[in-house]
């Protein structure tokens, strides 16, 4: 399990959305299931990074991509 | 119940523990602004969501770049982020759908003396309203599938009572046959309909309800709807069941509470309290010495 500390603070890769081209990456705190990020992976001078989001908007886009996805499996009954 | 299902179980619970809080607030909000007679523009989510939400925005714009390379192998914690995904899938979709649904212009409209009425909203923010004189069933499913396939979104009746969907389209069949679409109201009903509603009688106690018939049968005894679903015991908890590393069993109500078992080495085990039909049924569990004895 890959580890990273973002702001000090460690955290988990959750999930990875492909959207409008981009590569928006959810991480999980270690710490406290209730903290949750987004980054955007770009890559530049053949390096990858982690970058965070623009504005609000960015973020509910990702969101609502992520809920999106899960949605099925949220409701999904046995 | 293996073990896959196991964690369907538990996230459904979890699910319904946010999908409940968020209605109530939800509710307690209708009810002020038509006490008030004000006509509410923004009705705020549950706070907890709300902050998380807004903790959320904040670890995430506007931060300095980490290299992918920076990251650190281990295995330690697995099962604690493993948790946390999940969690996390199911509070983001609600958090998420709540935002859109509720927090963009979503406006309860004070409405006649009969005071029907629902409103319609899509997810691209283009308000659909319909309204109905004074009964809601006569719009039928077919009605109900061009809404949605035009964006629109169901959201509150007159009443806003957590069930409305299901009096609302009139047939329960047409809920399940919709059970895809975007609608997370929808979607909450639709969960609703499979763990039943939780009824709180005028002498205290909790009964359950699994079918309209029952809610109907509840209501007129008095009841009050307390719960969109899972378990409701003493106490109005809703209840996932744990297996600890000694053997015994402990419940959890609440996620803090989920989330301390699970510290403690706890496992989500499927709770014998549920009936083959997947309904819950509240006198068993109420009745089970284990339950009275088990971990609270």
């Amino acid at each position: 399990m890959d580890i990273y500390t973002l702001d000090g603070r460690d955290y988990q890769i959750i999930d990875i959305i492909n959207l409008d081209n981009d590569k928006y990456v959810f991480f999980g705190a270690l710490d406290n299931p209730k903290g949750i990020c987004i980054r955007k992976l770009v890559e530049q001078d053949g390096q990858k990074y982690y970058v965070g989001l623009e504005n609000k908007e960015e973020c509910d886009k990702a969101y609502k991509e992520f809920s999106k996805k899960y949605k099925d499996l949220v409701l999904l009954d046995n | 119940m293996d073990g896959y299902l196991n964690k369907v179980e538990m996230k459904r619970a979890k699910i319904m523990h946010e999908v409940k809080d968020a209605m109530r607030t939800l509710d307690r909000d209708v009810e002020k602004a038509k006490n008030d007679e004000l006509i509410v523009e923004t009705v705020d989510i549950d706070k907890k969501l709300e902050n998380m939400y807004l903790d959320s925005l904040t670890n995430s714009i506007n931060k300095e770049p980490v290299k992918v390379s920076s990251a650190r192998n281990t295995s330690r914690q697995v099962k604690n982020a493993l948790h946390t995904a999940a969690y996390i899938s199911l509070a983001t979709a609600i958090v998420v759908l709540a935002k859109d649904n509720i927090k963009l212009e979503n406006k309860i409209n004070e409405i006649d003396n009969n005071n029907r009425f629902f409103q319609e909203q899509s997810l691209d923010n283009e308000n659909i309203e319909v309204s109905q004189d004074n009964d809601l069933t006569s719009v039928d499913s077919q009605n109900l599938n061009e809404i949605y396939n035009i964006g629109g979104k169901f959201i509150l009746n007159d009443d806003a009572k957590i069930y409305t969907n299901y009096e609302f389209a009139g047939n329960p069949e047409s809920l399940e046959a919709k059970m895809d679409e975007n609608s997370p109201y929808f979607e909450a009903d639709v969960a609703r309909t499979i763990t039943g509603i939780g009824y709180e009688m005028p002498d205290g106690t909790f009964k359950y309800a699994s079918e309209r018939e029952t809610e109907l049968a509840l209501e007129q005894a008095g009841g009050e709807a307390v719960s969109v679903g899972g378990f409701i015991a003493e106490g109005k908890k809703d209840m996932i069941r744990f297996q600890m590393p000694d053997g015994t069993f402990k419940y959890a109500g609440t996620i803090d509470e989920e989330l301390e078992i699970l510290n403690q080495g706890g496992e989500a085990v499927p709770n014998d309290y549920i009936a083959e039909d997947g309904y819950y049924n509240i006198n068993e569990i109420i009745d089970n010495e284990e339950y009275k004895m088990g971990g609270r």
